[in-house]
């Protein structure tokens, strides 16, 4: 056990060296401990920026450093960061939008090119999406990727944006001197102004002297700001009175909650430190209002927040695929030594013992995060299926084609998840059709488990299948017993999870069974399994045609499970579908010629065989 | 959604919803099942199929 942990401990250190700082900037790493209220879920900071920069960057790196830097930036400093050229656009829509032809866009250039074709937008947004063409789709989506961009910029613009003040109105409106002010400043003098307003509307336009004149210069551009007042992406404010809804800056003015202006001056005096790049000050005023802002929350939302800091930044789930290839390629290496391949087989069941251990602290990571079952979204069953298959190969006795099995359908899995999905943030709480954590935990952990095993057994049979071509004088052995106790294995965790499903509904909805899409697809495989091992019983199917059947299993499990997707209706539809349909079609298509072509030559070698 | 209304022997329950400007609709679906135990029986009665096979060694069948 230790060997496994000092493993571990050094695969951790390796992967963990932490990027040089190669800004002039500050280091400002700590501002990821800000919690957020985003898309349902307190997440950090952290989480926030990578998710959002991801979106226009589709890296997760801004010039080597963190996304915390890009959105710093943004927020304190948003005039710099409109110039920075960081938006990677599709190479048709820099046709569309007449640009000149580069890797990377700053958001000015993009803002400018979209204005140009306002009327276009507006046209399209009235559309209904799905009807749309490719390149419609992804001006729109670029649209919304300036516009959620703009909101971000202007969350602190309360602070940011600045007032140019004559003396007279300074010594008028009682302020310290200094040049320029900000809206936070202004507010605090409200009454003095509101007043002034008054005295103003009862004179004529000609009785106004230059004072008066500059409150009304300054009224208007206060108005025009408020236009900023309804952004409220930015929810960095926790709740007053142990409520739950958390707050953005310009929701706290908006809604005069003279409390919580303590927070926004520490943030004005956070982005001042930051103009002046000051490490000292910028570290304290920042520990500040962390104190401040976890001060009424328990303790358990700091170790979430910061379990979670560690989880973006390690990033697991790509240490998994990387050791998972290392342990493909290590057992099929051919060495003749005895020597090594003593060594190697160490190694690898080593490896793949650690694999087992991060996998499982991935999913008991997730489940602390998120205070649900790790198979709330289609990503989340995605690793989880990917889990179970790493669990059934112990089951299963760990051996050369299992190990080989294993990684090959990991490697797959864990490709599809990061490639297809949000991978930095993609813990995301799914607004479930029935919010029941109780019903949710066993009817799609039971369905996951069934997939899981129905892949890996499916798998098997793939193997076997390649096992009967080779071997002249085959002999049906352990394998093909091992193949019968999965299938059995998931049949009944699939018709449990089914029956579990159709429960839940009836408690729901008054009706078991509503032919829904994703119920047909689990009732496919239920049929699918039930025949084939009644086939087998009664003798009508011999062991070849049997071990064929169950190949097609693979096929039949992605098209109950992600296939039902494409035809968006019905109350499972979830999930990220819209890059996948390519590359489902095309594993379905290869599945098959595989299947046709080795069972064709199986039956034309071994007539008799494959008949009795 | 979440939280069906029970009345005598029927079910209403939220199936979908129309969401525009000043005007909300929610759709119900009304269901009434007698026949529910039915379900309960047979799937109890797969279960323990399910069980049998599951736990039975002697595979003699299927080789």
């Amino acid at each position: 056990m230790y060997k496994i942990i000092l493993n571990l401990l050094i695969i951790f250190i390796i992967y963990n060296i932490n990027y040089i700082n190669a800004n002039d900037s500050i280091n400002i790493n700590n501002l990821k401990k800000i919690p957020i209220l985003n898309e349902g879920r307190i997440k950090p900071l952290d989480t926030f920026a990578k998710k959002n920069f991801l979106k226009i960057n589709k890296n997760y790196e801004y010039k080597n450093l963190d996304s915390i830097y890009w959105l710093s930036e943004l927020i304190f400093i948003p005039n710099k960061a409109y110039e920075k050229e960081i938006f990677k656009i599709n190479k048709n829509l820099i046709k569309i939008l007449n640009l000149k032809k580069k890797n990377y866009f700053s958001f000015n250039e993009l803002f400018e090119a979209l204005n140009q074709k306002t009327k276009q937008i507006n046209k399209l947004y009235k559309l209904n999406y799905y009807n749309l063409s490719k390149s419609q789709k992804k001006l729109l989506n670029l649209h919304k990727k300036i516009l959620n961009y703009l909101n971000i910029s202007q969350s602190l613009s309360m602070i940011n944006y600045k007032f140019d003040l004559n003396k007279e109105l300074i010594e008028k409106l009682n302020l310290k001197k200094k040049s320029k002010f900000c809206y936070l400043d202004i507010l605090k003098k409200k009454e003095i102004l509101l007043n002034n307003i008054k005295i103003i509307s009862k004179k004529k336009l000609s009785n106004i002297n230059e004072l008066e004149k500059n409150i009304l210069k300054i009224l208007n551009e206060l108005s025009l700001l408020s236009k900023e007042k309804k952004n409220n992406i930015l929810k960095i404010i926790p709740p007053i009175n142990n409520k739950i809804l958390w707050y953005s800056p310009w929701e706290i003015i908006n809604q005069n909650f003279d409390n919580n202006i303590k927070y926004l001056i520490y943030w004005k005096k956070l982005t001042k430190e930051y103009n002046n790049k000051n490490q000292k000050n910028w570290d304290i005023i920042l520990n500040k209002l962390i104190n401040l802002t976890y001060e009424k929350k328990s303790k358990n939302l700091f170790y979430k927040i910061y379990i979670e800091i560690i989880y973006n930044k390690i990033n697991l789930l790509n240490l998994l695929t990387y050791i998972y290839i290392l342990i493909l390629t290590i057992t099929l290496l051919k060495t003749k030594n005895v020597f090594y391949i003593n060594i190697l087989n160490h190694i690898k069941k080593y490896l793949y013992n650690i694999n087992t251990i991060i996998y499982c602290f991935i999913i008991l990571t997730r489940i602390y995060i998120t205070e649900k079952p790790p198979v709330t979204t289609l990503y989340e069953s995605l690793i989880f299926v990917g889990f179970i298959i790493t669990i059934l190969t112990y089951i299963n006795k760990i051996n050369k084609i299992n190990i080989i099995l294993g990684c090959i359908i990991n490697i797959l899995i864990l490709y599809i998840s990061n490639k297809y999905s949000n991978y930095v943030d993609n813990i995301n709480i799914t607004a479930a059709i029935l919010n029941t954590n109780f019903w949710l935990t066993i009817h799609v952990i039971s369905i996951t488990i069934g997939y899981g095993s129905c892949i890996f057994t499916s798998f098997l049979s793939h193997y076997h299948l390649l096992e009967i071509y080779k071997n002249k004088n085959f002999q049906y052995n352990n394998t093909y017993k091992n193949i019968l106790k999965i299938l059995t294995f998931a049949l009944f965790f699939s018709f449990i999870g089914t029956i579990l499903g159709g429960v839940w509904a009836e408690q729901s909805w008054g009706r078991f069974w509503g032919w829904d899409p994703k119920e047909n697809g689990a009732l496919l495989i239920n049929l699918w399994i039930i025949l084939l091992i009644h086939g087998k019983i009664s003798n009508l199917l011999n062991n070849t045609s049997f071990i064929i059947g169950v190949c097609f299993l693979n096929i039949i499990i992605i098209i109950a499970w992600f296939g039902v997707n494409f035809l968006n209706t019905g109350l499972h539809t979830y999930g990220f579908i819209k890059k996948l349909e390519n590359n489902i079609i095309i594993f379905t298509i290869v599945d098959l010629i595989y299947i046709i072509i080795l069972s064709y030559i199986i039956y034309k070698k071994y007539k008799k065989k494959f008949l009795t | 959604m979440n939280k069906p209304i029970k009345y005598k022997k029927y079910i209403f329950y939220q199936t979908a919803f129309i969401e525009k400007e000043n005007k909300n609709a929610t759709i119900l679906t009304i269901t009434k099942n007698n026949i529910s135990f039915i379900f309960y029986i047979s799937s109890i009665l797969i279960c323990i199929g399910l069980i049998i096979n599951l736990t039975k060694k002697d595979k003699k069948n299927y080789v």
